[in-house]
């Protein structure tokens, strides 16, 4: 290695250089690198798997296949995430969660679906590396039993619309809630993005730094969950995003009361809570 | 000022700020104290080391690289990463290949992480859009597969 000698680059470029030139390469260069040889191919199924986004069921389909058969693949992914509309049979459903549930080293899991299906997913498993999970899923209990196995969550997303089969939260005179509900415990939790029905699931357990809160179409008392914050996160909430329908006044007011020490406030006045997200195949 | 010797005995003053950009020079010089001692770079050449010092000289008020990501692993973030390059560094990069590995090796060598980032992402640069053969040219590698194995790989990688 003295002079620049003749001997092949390949003997010479130590692992993790190659390793990261391999991270830094679009997709189809990973593809063809992936054919070069064996070496190449173990690098580029790594770089590849790392971060995985399906965006229709037949992608979903192989690449399960793929990861549920290829053990290198599957210690490769640290993200995945699923984007489309459209329930199957229950075939499709076993084999991705067992695809998930061999995703070891997996930390950060997106399922854009709006298929409450997905719920059931999560019976038994557990990732330990996990450490952001979005979803447009509800805080079922399958749902929350499979989020307090994982206490190290540093950022959640669950559904931005409310589900109108649950009773509207309302405090009593001592602070307590009046319908029992199941509490994530979450010490880790520092991002919250969701329903502001979600809020109270979050409990006492997580000091927040962001919180990015829709409001139902039927209106509930701002006050709530404000008050919730204010009870959990006053210390460290920074930024604070409401999306919610009207002028809003009567938010800005609750804000100043609950959470004055806010560093960053986004209010969003939207008009349209009550349409579905248009579905992107 | 700061002595460096590069491995064919070419000697270079450097101001130490830029000779700093090394991790490996700046650990070095903390070890010995002041001295006036020249500093050996065994494992680079003086053509290598022309272009590190070019680099260096050009970048030397660059705001540090953070270590501090906190796991932003977006794709965004990789696009960025990955195709941010500025003019003078597109021209820097422009060279023959073995020049540009040996950059690799050294910047990897004298521990100058914006270099090495550059120029990996330079060596990303020249593979898009490369069949496999052509690759197999650049890296000068043998194909190791068996015919099946190509064909399950071919398969299994088509759905990412």
């Amino acid at each position: 290695m003295v002079s620049r000698s003749n001997s092949p680059i390949m003997d010479r470029l130590p692992l993790e250089v190659l390793e990261h030139i391999f991270d830094l390469s679009s997709t189809p260069s990973c593809l063809s690198l992936a054919l070069v040889s064996k070496l190449f191919s173990a690098l580029a199924i790594r770089a590849l798997y790392n971060d995985i986004a399906l965006t229709s069921p037949t992608k979903v389909i192989l690449c399960c296949r793929t990861l549920t058969s290829n053990e290198g693949a599957a210690e490769a992914v640290r993200t995945l995430e699923v984007t489309y509309s459209q329930t199957f049979l229950a075939a499709y459903y076993s084999l991705i969660e067992k695809t998930i549930t061999s995703l070891q080293n997996l930390q950060m899991l997106r399922l854009f679906v709006h298929d409450p299906y997905f719920e059931n997913l999560f019976h038994r498993c557990q990732l330990r590396d996990l450490r952001q999970v979005e979803c447009y899923l509800t805080p079922s209990s399958h749902l929350i039993k499979f989020l307090n196995r994982h206490p190290a969550l540093d950022y959640l997303q669950l559904s931005p619309h409310e589900d109108t089969n649950l009773p509207l939260f309302a405090l009593d005179s001592v602070g307590k809630y009046t319908h029992d509900i199941q509490l994530l415990e979450l010490p880790a939790l520092k991002h919250f993005v969701g329903n502001v029905q979600w809020i109270p699931y979050l409990g006492l357990s997580s000091r927040l730094k962001a919180a990015i809160i829709n409001w139902n179409a039927v209106d509930t008392n701002v006050e709530l969950a404000f008050q919730a914050l204010h009870r959990s996160s006053q210390q460290s909430l920074a930024l604070l995003c409401c999306v919610r329908r009207s002028w809003n006044l009567d938010m800005l007011q609750s804000i100043s009361v609950w959470l004055p020490d806010i560093q960053y406030l986004h209010i969003s006045n939207i008009m349209l809570v009550d349409a579905f997200p248009t579905e992107v195949n | 000022m700061v002595i460096l010797i590069t491995s064919d005995n070419v000697k270079y003053v450097v101001e130490k700020d830029v000779a700093e950009l090394s991790v490996l020079v700046k650990n070095m010089l903390e070890d010995i104290g002041p001295s006036d001692e020249p500093i050996p770079l065994h494992n680079v050449t003086s053509t290598v080391f022309n272009k590190v010092l070019e680099y260096c000289i050009y970048h030397r008020n660059d705001p540090p690289p953070s270590d501090d990501d906190e796991g932003c692993a977006s794709p965004l973030h990789k696009y960025l990463a990955s195709h941010i390059c500025s003019e003078w560094d597109q021209r820097f990069f422009d060279v023959d290949q073995a020049l540009l590995f040996d950059i690799i090796l050294a910047a990897n060598y004298l521990d100058i992480k914006t270099l090495l980032d550059d120029a990996c992402k330079a060596v990303a640069h020249l593979i898009q859009g490369k069949s496999t053969e052509e690759i197999r040219g650049i890296f000068n590698i043998v194909n190791d597969f068996t015919p099946e194995e190509e064909a399950r790989v071919k398969k299994e990688n088509v759905s990412s």
